[in-house]
């Protein structure tokens, strides 16, 4: 029966592996077989191929792209990260719109639901689009029209 | 600790209440006078709870009909998560945002998360929030729905 406290640390490790080091394997590892993302991105089912196949592609996306775990709270089989991803939008970042070439620094929230094996079963993020596309030049920002 | 957790979660559950029934004297004592937000959109707002209050108010006038829904709500230490969901229909005012300066007549239904964190007497004291608002521009028309959706 995996605890709370457990929950937390497999979340930290797969910031740290699959998001900072691209060390996909371990989220092979941790999304149980039936994962469902209640979050996918656009045009993607939320199942496992699909978010294996969602990592490999943030990766091209951005290659530098880092996450920094701000927050974590963790109680029965469920985990909140609040994390502060940053990258250069290198190859298209914010699906459907062209790359821009620029940095950007948004912030995350995912809830990640977990199984007793300690595998990971359900998630849902959110990021701040609006705030990233205004950084990409993409958006006005509020009140700006 | 376990009772802390119990009051907390009950304040955030409170304070959705409080918001639903626009009772601004609840949302007073549920949010500490000091209150600080880092939701994006928030710093247009006033400061501590009025804020909030302003917020909510804001949301009646694009979405008359606005209901919330809390969908996952936990806690650990001094920290509450709520995954909540939100719908109405923009017959109110414009929601001034994106060129949409005029109501639309348009309903939508999307997903925030919060994590707040309380003081020793359950009360809010800050919040990290994000709200699916690009799905919101797409469904009030702002905006093309991306490849797929």
């Amino acid at each position: 029966m995996s605890t709370p406290q457990e929950n937390a640390a497999t979340c930290r490790e797969f910031v740290q592996r699959v998001f900072n080091e691209g060390d996909i394997s371990f989220a092979e590892k941790m999304l149980s077989d039936d994962f469902v993302d209640h979050s996918p991105p656009p045009g993607m089912s939320g199942d496992k191929t699909a978010a294996i196949q969602t990592f490999r592609a943030m990766q091209q996306q951005f290659p530098d792209g880092r996450s920094e775990i701000l927050d974590v709270v963790a109680s029965g089989d469920k985990v909140a990260v609040r994390a502060r991803m940053t990258g250069t939008d290198t190859n298209g970042f914010i699906p459907g719109m062209p790359a821009t070439g620029k940095p950007f620094s948004v912030e995350t929230i995912d809830v990640m639901t977990f199984d007793e094996n300690g595998q990971n079963t359900e998630h849902y993020g959110i990021f701040d689009v609006p705030a990233a596309m205004m950084q990409l030049g993409l958006m006005p920002a509020p009140g700006g029209g | 600790m376990m009772g802390d957790v119990e009051r907390n979660v009950g304040a955030v559950r409170r304070l959705e209440e409080a918001y639903a029934a626009r009772d601004y004297d609840t949302v007073r004592t549920v949010i500490a006078p000091g209150f600080t937000p880092h939701t994006p959109g928030s710093e247009m707002m006033p400061a501590g709870v009025e804020g909030c209050i302003a917020a909510n108010e804001g949301g009646f006038s694009f979405f008359p009909d606005k209901r919330v829904e809390i969908t996952d709500l936990f806690g650990d230490g001094d920290r509450t998560v709520a995954h909540m969901r939100m719908t109405g229909t923009n017959t109110g005012a414009g929601v001034d945002w994106a060129g949409l300066n005029e109501p639309t007549g348009k309903a939508i239904d999307l997903d925030w998360i919060q994590i707040a964190r309380h003081d020793d007497e359950g009360r809010i004291v800050e919040t990290w929030a994000q709200m699916d608002s690009p799905k919101m521009l797409v469904q009030l028309g702002a905006m093309p729905a991306p490849e797929g959706m």
